[in-house]
């Protein structure tokens, strides 16, 4: 279970951007997480609705991003999609391929209520 | 009440990942080789440690940090070789994180220094994603738990550089089919470096030491 970890990260950091908005609410808070990187939505959200009690994302909903896998050929420079078990070329085989997409652990953005 | 979008755009991990570039700066300015060593709990990480240890004591200098949820019976073990251990206890939490790391080495003396290997908790998926400041991940799957692991945990595999196949000596007794597993393994990670050992028994170990033993060197003499 270190997606509370994880979770209680992003708590810190969106309350912090909150505060610094005087934000009264926050409704909503945007994750974009690859589906390379171990972090299951399930347990995120499990941690999310614990972490938010008593906090000014109380009533916030999570929104997880899957972020699919895509890599391009370090030696025929194609790009492609792919699963997370298949990281070779398809074009040509080869196995020096760079992951572009598919790792990433990053928050998107928040949606706040703020007095005018 | 007006409501409003931020943009963010920022790494959840961000302040572990700094405290990890500091770690491997300070790595780095000692020209230390450092392994972050991953697997399952009963897979041989410390009797694999103690080959490793054998087998490159006579021309480096190895220290070990040991993570464990409680305990310290892998410390007191490795400090029976000669070579400083220092513990980690992480009180319930499932991985190493790079703060933990940065204050254990306070106890060693880098300057001293040429390998140091992180064990971490014995933990297939928790510990992937937490960057300690290392050189190499390696990870260890040992036959008796199955050519399968490849694919229900791909992300360790996927994330190690070095992946360790151990207790080759036992794949007469157990269905471990060694084909599928290096088919799966050259399209889930056709970059990584796998060996086949059995720690215990010897078979490999000289080969995975010579690997190592190359990639310190290396480190050692590269310019700062």
């Amino acid at each position: 279970m270190h997606e509370f970890g994880i979770m209680s990260s992003v708590m810190d950091n969106v309350i912090r951007v909150a505060q610094e908005h005087d934000a009264q609410k926050i409704n909503q808070i945007s994750l974009r997480i690859g589906v390379m990187v171990e972090a299951v939505e399930e347990s995120l959200q499990f941690a999310f609705d614990i972490l938010k009690e008593d906090t000014i994302a109380q009533d916030a909903v999570l929104e997880v991003i899957e972020i699919q896998p895509y890599s391009r050929c370090i030696e025929c420079g194609h790009e492609f999609e792919h699963t997370r078990y298949d990281l070779r070329c398809p074009k040509c085989d080869s196995p020096l391929t760079q992951v572009l997409k598919g790792r990433e652990l990053e928050v998107a953005s928040i949606e706040l209520d703020i007095d005018e | 009440m007006a409501t409003k979008e931020i943009s963010l755009d920022s790494k959840i991990l961000d302040s572990n990942d700094r405290l990890a570039r500091k770690n491997r700066e300070r790595f780095d300015e000692h020209k230390v080789y450092v392994i972050n060593l991953l697997s399952s709990p009963g897979s041989g990480k410390t009797s694999t440690i103690l080959s490793l240890i054998d087998g490159l004591k006579d021309e480096f200098a190895i220290g070990v940090i040991e993570g464990d949820i409680a305990s310290d019976v892998d410390a007191q073990t490795i400090k029976k070789t000669g070579c400083p251990a220092v513990q980690i206890n992480t009180g319930g939490i499932c991985h190493l994180e790079a703060k933990m790391i940065s204050k254990a080495i306070d106890a060693l003396d880098l300057a001293s220094l040429d390998l140091i290997i992180l064990e971490n908790v014995g933990n297939l998926v928790c510990p992937v994603d937490f960057d300690l400041g290392e050189d190499i991940k390696a990870m260890i799957l040992s036959v008796p738990e199955g050519d399968d692991k490849l694919l229900k945990y791909p992300g360790v595999f996927q994330a190690a550089n070095l992946v360790i196949v151990n207790k080759v000596d036992t794949l007469a007794v157990f269905d471990f089919d060694m084909d599928a597993f290096d088919t799966e393994m050259s399209k889930l990670n056709p970059q990584a470096q796998v060996k086949k050992i059995s720690a215990t028994k010897g078979d490999g170990v000289a080969e995975l030491v010579e690997w190592l033993r190359t990639q310190i060197r290396a480190k050692r003499a590269q310019n700062k």
